[in-house]
This record gives structure tokens, sequence and C-alpha cells, in this order.
């Protein structure tokens, strides 16, 4: 259970700077989901052609290639998000999570992927950061991004400090003290149930 | 004057490891004891600063002007590649260099690059990055310590407190920029 928790210290980088709204989350779970699949295929083909040191490399450059690819992409679907989210796509493409994803994934197919794990958090987090930052909830569309207000009274008393990075890190920092303190409960039930 | 500006905006005011987020995982890991990231950063200094001189006139004069801006990311990574393969021929510490630590010298070679107007201030800006992440590590460091030696409960011990450390400090870098004491007081 530990280590589904803390999956998201190792994608710290998206997580805080970028996934402050959620149009934002969801540009970037696709992201993620295209960088790591192709890093598989290309993972799979240089092990075929070149075994050595020099493959890691390589595994990289071509990762770096389906990057572009993507941004690309977005750039012809949604050009304001990929001005916004441009840096991001293109660090991420060579992110711990994504690459060590890569690595469980080709070393045995049965194991914890922590890239899995990732994705409702991303989305989750970005919901929560947007709600609680600017009181909206938001979706791509070409011309950025729409919003639907949630809390109507949010100009008057809202805090749009949880949307930035300073408090994103204070949020994520008490989502992770809430997981330890549910863990430690259920394993105290569970306990007492035995 | 402009280059001191350059070089406090990507340390504190919009620190490239808190605010641009790049090197943030690396710096909580590093952060904890036994850690020895200060011996590598001589190379990784040395690892960045050659990488972006090759590759600030090799964006700037040949694919920028020929439209070719879409191969920047995959000449990153080989040039990236290619030099860090030098250096560690001159420090062999860096021939075994985590994972991670690559992911923040592509990182920060990567923001140089599209950030920077002039070649000084990609190199800065490469500088500044460093400087950024090595305080933060070690004002983690210390606060990992007192955490360690004080009577916290439990559930709060690690990450949780960790990760707050980390949200007051980025706060707290920014707020001279929003002072009234700074931005009215001395103006």
């Amino acid at each position: 259970m530990k280590k589904h928790t803390i999956v998201f210290l190792f994608a710290l980088c998206p997580l805080i700077p970028a996934a402050s709204r959620f149009s934002y989350g969801l540009i970037l779970c696709f992201a993620l989901i295209w960088l790591f699949l192709s890093g598989l295929l290309f993972r799979e083909l240089i092990k075929k052609i070149v075994p050595d040191d020099a493959g890691f490399y390589l595994e990289l450059v071509c990762i770096a290639a389906s990057a572009t690819v993507f941004y690309q992409v977005l750039e012809a679907v949604f050009p304001v998000l990929a001005v916004s989210l441009g840096l991001y796509i293109f660090i991420s493409s060579f992110s711990y999570l994504v690459i060590t994803s890569i690595d469980r994934f080709s070393a045995d197919k049965e194991s914890f992927l922590p890239i899995v794990s990732f994705f409702p958090i991303l989305l989750v987090f970005s919901l929560i950061r947007e709600i609680f930052g600017f009181g909206t909830i938001s979706f791509p569309v070409p011309s950025g991004f729409i919003e639907f207000t949630v809390l109507p009274y949010f100009e008057q008393y809202g805090l749009g400090f949880w949307g930035t990075a300073g408090g994103a890190l204070i949020l994520i920092g008490i989502f992770s003290w809430l997981v330890k303190y549910v863990n430690r409960r259920a394993s105290i039930v569970k306990r007492n149930v035995k | 004057m402009m280059n001191i500006e350059t070089i406090f905006f990507y340390t504190f005011s919009c620190s490239t490891l808190l605010v641009y987020g790049i090197g943030l995982e690396k710096a909580f890991f590093e952060s904890r004891p036994l850690s020895q990231f200060i011996v590598r950063i001589p190379g990784l200094i040395l690892d960045s600063l050659l990488s972006i001189a090759t590759l600030w006139y090799l964006v700037t004069r040949i694919l920028l002007p020929n439209n070719l801006s879409y191969l920047i990311p995959m000449t990153l990574m080989l040039v990236c590649a290619v030099v860090h393969m030098i250096v560690s021929v001159i420090f062999p510490i860096l021939k075994k260099t985590p994972s991670g630590e690559m992911f923040f010298f592509f990182g920060i070679i990567f923001l140089a690059l599209s950030e920077a107007v002039s070649f000084t201030d990609s190199v800065l800006i490469v500088l500044s990055s460093m400087l950024s992440f090595c305080l933060t590590t070690v004002v983690l460091f210390a606060i990992r310590s007192r955490i360690a030696a004080a009577n916290v409960h439990a559930d709060w011990k690690g990450s949780p407190l960790i990760l707050i450390s980390m949200g007051l400090l980025c706060i707290v870098l920014y707020s001279p920029d929003v002072s009234w004491w700074l931005t009215e007081v001395f103006q």
C-alpha cells in the first residue's frame, strides 16, 4: 500500500508547477500515457538493436522525439494550452516517473507501475487545486479552457493561494499526512479484527 | 545589474527548483542523511556549462534560422549525452550518475534554452538553477535534522512535514517581491 501512496514523490515536477488547473491535469495525463506507451515501444526496439549502455541515451532521444510529436498535436488542437504546458511536456518526457515505469514494465510485466497510480493522483490533485485556488473546474478547448464556476462566492471569500506552487506543496504535504493517518488507522482496525 | 537580477530571479524569487519544479524530486531525496550530492556538483556544473555552450550556438545559429525547432529536444538529449560521457572521463564519480540527477541536468538545460535571450543569460540560468538546488537541499537537510530530533507525531514525520516546509520555503523566497517594506520603503 505504501508504495502506491508515495508515488507522487517521483513526479513532483509536473504535479507542483503544472497541475494548477483540471484542464492542465487532463492534458498532462494524456501526455504521460503517450510518453509511457511510446517509451515502452522504443525500449523493446532499442533492446534488440543496441544492447549496451548507449541504449539508455538513445532511448531518451526517442522519448524526446515522441514528446515533440505530442507537442505538435497539442499545438494543432489546443494552441493556447500548448504554450502554457510546452515546457512541462518536454520535461515530463525524462521524468523519473516515466523512466521508472518503463524500466519496471520492461523487467517484469506483472510488477507495480508507479505511473498507473499517478494518474488518479494527478487528476484529483489538479481538480482540488482548481476548486480551492480558483473556485472553478476547467476543460480544454481550442481557445484555452472553458471554466465552470463551482464556488460562486470565490471572488469575495476564496483563497487563490492554493493555486500557487507554495500552496500546492503545502496541500500535497497535508494529503501525504492524510494518507499516512488513514493507513495507520486501517492497520489498527485490521489488527483488532484479527 | 541585469545579470544579478537574472541570478536572483532564478535562484530565489522564481526559483528553478520550487517554482519551475525542476529537480524537486532530487532535492527531496538528496536532503536525506548520508547523501553525497555535493561531491558530484562540480562535475554536474561542468557538464551543464559545456552542454549549454554547445547547444546555444547549435540551436540559435542552425536549428532556429532553418525552422527546425522541432529537432531541439532530440538535439538536446544527444548533445547532453555526449558531453556527459566526455565529462565522466574527467570526473569518474559521474560515471554512476543516478537517473534523477540526469533528469535534473536535462531539465535545467531545457529551461535555459527555452527562456534565455542571450548566451550569457543561458549560462546564468544554469548556474542559478544549480545554486537554487544546492541552497534548497541544504536547507531541507537542516529541516530533516530538526524534525528527526523533535518530538513530532509519527504521521507527520517524513514526507508530510518536509513537503509543507518546502511550501513555506517557496513562499518565503518570493515574499520580498510583494513585501511593502522592500517595494515601497526602499524605492
